[in-house]
C-alpha cells in the first residue's frame, strides 16, 4: 500500500467514525449502493451535455419545469453499444424568467463531461437514476488525470460511507469504469 | 463596523478550526444547463442569491398529516414550528437574528406542490401517503421545491413534500424510524433559500443523521448571510404571491403554455428550438426501437 492509499484509508476511517458518532441515535442507510445504482440503470455513460431546453410537464399530478439535455456519448460503460447521443430529463430548470429548483436533483452542466447513470421510465423518458446520486462530473488534475466528483446537487443522503457517491467520487475515470463494469447487478 | 458582522467574523474564525470556511452554499439563480455558472468550493456562485422579498413568509401544513404513519396535523405543525424556529433564532451576533419571520396560516386542504403564476398560492408542507411521483427519486425522504424569479432571485413559492409513501417517520422516538424533526429542519433550510453544505456537522450537510433537528455553526453563518439582520425587506406582508388559497387550483394558470424551446437563453437558440421540435420524433424513434427489441425477445 503506498502513502496515498494509506492516507486515503485513514481519511475514510476518520470520516466513517465522525459520521458514526453523529448517527448513534438512529441511522437507516438510504444512500444508493453502487450495486443498486448499476442495477437500476439501463445505461451508464461517459458523456457531455451539449445543449438543453426547459419546459413545463406534468410530473405526478402537478406542473413542473423539467429540463431536457442532449448528451454526446463518448463511451457507454454499460448498456447497448452504438448509442452516440442521449436525451435526458431532469427536474427543475428555467422557463422565461421563472425558475424551479428541486433540491437533490441532478444538475447537468453545459459542456461538463460526466459519468451518468440513466434509467428509462415506462413512458420511455431517460432520467438520471437516483437524482444527483447518479451524476458524477469529471474534473482534471493538473497532469490531466480525469476524476469523478460528487454532484454539486447531491441530495440529503443516509448511510453515506457505503454509498455509490462516496465510493465513486475521487476515483480516476479508468478506475471508476473498471469498478462499474465489475458490478454484477 | 456593525456588531453582527464583527460577531460573524469571530464565529467564522472559530469555525476554521472545526469545519471548512464557508462550507455552506446559498442557492443562486444561475442554471448550469443554460449558463456558464462559476463554481467555488462546490457552490454555484453565479447569478443572484435566492431570497424571500418580505420579512414575513407564510407556510401551511396539509390538514391530514400522515394518516398512514399516524402523524397528526398538530404533530407535524409542532415539528414545523420547531424546525423553522431553529433557523429564525439563529444568533447573527449582537442579539440579532435573520431578517425573516414565519407565519403559519393554518391547515390547508391542498396536498400538491404547486405554484400558480396568476392565482393564489400556498407554501405547503405535506406528507405523500399514497404515492411518490418522482420515478427517479425513490431514495428521497423529502423534497423541497422552490420557485423563483430567475432575473432577481426573488422566491415566489416553496413546497415541502415528505415521502411517507415509502418511508417510516417518527417524532421523538429512538429506534429504526426516521427522525421527522431532522428531515424537516434540513428541508426548512432549503425552504428559506439555502443549498447543501460540505461541513460534516451542518444540518445542511448532504448526509442525514438524527441530530439534524438543531442547526450548527455553519448553518448559522449561512442563514445570517442569506437573510442578514440589516436587510431592508420589501414589505412585512405574509401573504403568498397572488394571495392565499388553501385549496389546490383546478387549473394551474399561466404556467403551462410555454412553447418548447422558450427557455433558450444564450448560445444556440435555433438549435434549441430544433432540439425541442425533435423531441417528439426522438421519443417515437426510441419507442419504436424498444418495441422492436421487445418483439425480438
Amino acid at each position: 500500500m503506498d502513502r496515498r492509499q494509506t492516507l486515503g484509508l485513514l481519511g475514510a476511517l476518520a470520516a466513517t467514525l465522525t459520521l458514526e458518532a453523529r448517527t448513534s441515535r438512529a441511522s437507516t442507510a438510504l444512500a444508493v449502493s453502487l450495486k443498486d445504482l448499476v442495477s437500476r440503470s439501463s445505461r451508464i455513460a461517459h458523456a457531455t451535455p451539449l445543449e438543453g431546453f426547459s419546459r413545463f410537464e406534468n410530473i405526478g399530478d402537478r406542473r413542473h419545469i423539467v429540463t431536457y439535455s442532449r448528451l454526446q456519448v463518448h463511451e457507454l460503460l454499460r448498456g447497448p453499444s452504438g448509442e452516440t447521443e442521449m436525451l435526458v430529463r431532469t427536474l427543475g430548470g428555467r422557463v422565461d424568467n421563472l425558475g424551479e429548483i428541486v433540491h437533490g436533483e441532478a444538475v447537468l452542466a453545459l459542456n461538463e463531461a460526466c459519468v451518468v447513470f440513466i434509467h428509462t421510465t415506462s413512458e420511455g423518458i431517460d432520467q438520471v437514476t437516483a437524482m444527483a446520486q447518479g451524476h458524477y462530473p469529471l474534473t482534471s488534475d493538473t497532469d490531466g488525470t480525469r476524476r469523478l466528483t460528487m454532484s454539486r446537487a447531491i441530495p440529503h443522503l443516509m448511510g453515506d460511507p457505503s454509498g455509490a457517491a462516496t465510493r465513486l467520487s475521487g476515483l480516476k475515470f479508468e478506475e471508476a469504469r473498471t469498478l462499474i463494469r465489475a458490478v454484477r447487478p | 463596523m456593525r456588531p453582527w458582522l464583527v460577531a460573524l467574523g469571530g464565529v467564522s474564525l472559530c469555525s476554521l478550526f472545526s469545519a471548512p470556511a464557508h462550507a455552506y452554499c446559498l442557492t443562486h439563480t444561475c442554471d448550469p444547463m443554460h449558463d456558464n455558472c462559476e463554481m467555488v468550493d462546490g457552490c454555484n456562485v453565479s447569478g443572484k442569491v435566492l431570497f424571500w422579498p418580505s420579512s414575513c413568509v407564510s407556510y401551511d401544513v396539509q390538514k391530514d398529516g400522515s394518516q398512514k404513519l399516524g402523524i397528526s396535523y398538530d404533530t407535524i405543525s409542532m415539528v414545523a414550528v420547531n424546525a423553522f424556529s431553529q433557523w429564525l433564532n439563529a444568533d447573527c451576533g449582537g442579539g440579532t437574528h435573520p431578517s425573516i419571520r414565519l407565519a403559519d396560516l393554518g391547515p390547508v386542504a391542498c396536498s400538491l406542490p404547486e405554484y400558480n403564476k396568476s392565482q393564489p398560492n400556498a407554501n405547503i408542507i405535506t406528507f405523500r401517503d399514497n404515492d411518490w411521483p418522482y420515478a427517479n427519486a425513490v431514495d428521497t425522504l423529502a423534497l423541497t421545491t422552490v420557485w423563483f424569479n430567475s432575473d432577481s432571485g426573488e422566491i415566489f413559492d416553496a413546497n415541502m413534500e415528505i415521502n411517507s409513501f415509502m418511508y417510516d417517520f417518527a417524532v421523538g422516538e429512538q429506534g429504526t424510524k426516521l427522525d421527522l424533526a431532522s428531515v424537516v429542519t434540513h428541508e426548512a433550510g432549503h425552504f428559506l433559500g439555502l443549498s447543501h453544505s460540505s461541513s460534516f456537522t451542518a444540518t445542511m450537510y448532504r448526509s442525514y443523521n438524527s441530530q439534524m433537528s438543531t442547526i450548527e455553526m455553519d448553518d448559522v453563518l449561512a442563514i445570517c448571510e442569506s437573510l442578514p439582520p440589516t436587510r431592508v425587506p420589501d414589505s412585512d406582508d405574509c401573504t403568498p404571491r397572488h394571495g392565499f388559497s388553501g385549496a389546490c387550483s383546478t387549473t394551474q394558470t399561466g404556467c403551462c403554455s410555454t412553447a418548447v424551446g422558450a427557455a433558450a437563453t444564450r448560445g444556440q437558440p435555433l438549435a434549441l428550438v430544433a432540439l425541442g421540435l425533435g423531441l417528439s420524433a426522438w421519443r417515437v424513434r426510441r419507442r419504436t426501437g424498444r418495441s422492436k427489441s421487445l418483439d425480438r425477445v
